[in-house]
């Protein structure tokens, strides 16, 4: 890599919008294009990139998720019935 | 997302149909919104009752065969507001003027070297992550449940919060850090 771990990265605040963008699926080829190329040569972003994918996999992985109540379809079926 | 403007006309029976096919499998991803929004059971089932009571009240503004999903997380996060965030304790409130000028302010730039590291986030449990995101205040958790847990577009979200697409994004930014900083902090009290 170009770029190390010691040198700051001069268009990191433009990597971290695109990043987010990548992450959230929202960017354009072009965009993913540059992003790609550039996390191969600076190590900042890099890094950067490996712990914002890891937070977004904890995050979905290790959420606590609850379990939806037995009895919430019946009742909601149940007061929809009253109204109809 | 249903255009007000057109709405349909269903049959009771139809109606019925839409209900149970496209409203119903949605209901434990509403039921887990619900609970990280409110953080009680019974508020949470009461609020997923109300939003589908809405829901099927209002069906002829949803039109078959579209985003379900986030026409009925519109609702319930519309009855959040109104019914059940007047009375929760939580000091919400965010000041979205530091939240929209985010971007362009030194303290974006100043997180050039994040020292919260893979490894830590990866021998973290569940409960460290559920009170990281709790712990947000409820605008930017919102956030971070739709996009990361949820899966909503940006599209979607700006539909689902009535706000802009940039509003969504930075504030989407600022939520994020300060989960990281949470995690930082659970991160350090395991040693790392």
């Amino acid at each position: 890599m170009e770029n190390n771990d010691k040198t700051p990265c001069n268009e990191h605040v433009k990597c971290m919008e695109l990043l987010e963008l990548i992450l959230d699926g929202e960017a354009k080829d072009g965009e993913k294009d540059y992003y790609f190329a550039h996390i191969e040569q600076c190590m900042p972003c890099y890094r950067a990139h490996n712990l914002e994918s890891a937070i977004r996999t904890v995050l979905r992985n290790n959420v606590d998720k609850k379990e939806v109540p037995a009895d919430l379809v019946h009742c909601i079926k149940s007061k929809i019935r009253e109204t109809v | 997302m249903a255009d007000n403007d057109h709405p349909q006309r269903y049959s009771e029976q139809k109606k019925v149909q839409i209900f149970d096919g496209e409203f119903l499998p949605h209901i434990d991803a509403m039921y887990n919104f619900a609970y990280r929004l409110t953080f009680d059971e019974d508020d949470a089932k009461d609020l997923v009752q109300e939003t589908y009571l809405k829901a099927f009240r209002f069906i002829n503004s949803f039109e078959e065969g579209t985003n379900a999903k986030a026409w009925l997380f519109r609702i319930l996060k519309n009855s959040f507001i109104n019914d059940y965030r007047k009375k929760s304790k939580e000091p919400n409130k965010v000041d979205y003027n530091e939240v929209e000028t985010y971007y362009n302010s030194e303290d974006a730039n100043a997180e050039i070297t994040p020292d919260l590291r893979v490894e830590a986030l990866q021998d973290m449990i569940g409960d460290e992550v559920t009170n990281a995101l709790n712990s947000l205040a409820v605008d930017f958790r919102t956030v971070i449940i739709l996009c990361d847990l949820e899966g909503f577009t940006y599209e979607e979200m700006a539909k689902i919060l009535d706000i802009p697409i940039g509003t969504v994004r930075s504030r989407l930014h600022r939520a994020r850090n300060l989960l990281k900083d949470k995690l930082k902090s659970y991160a350090q009290s395991m040693g790392y």
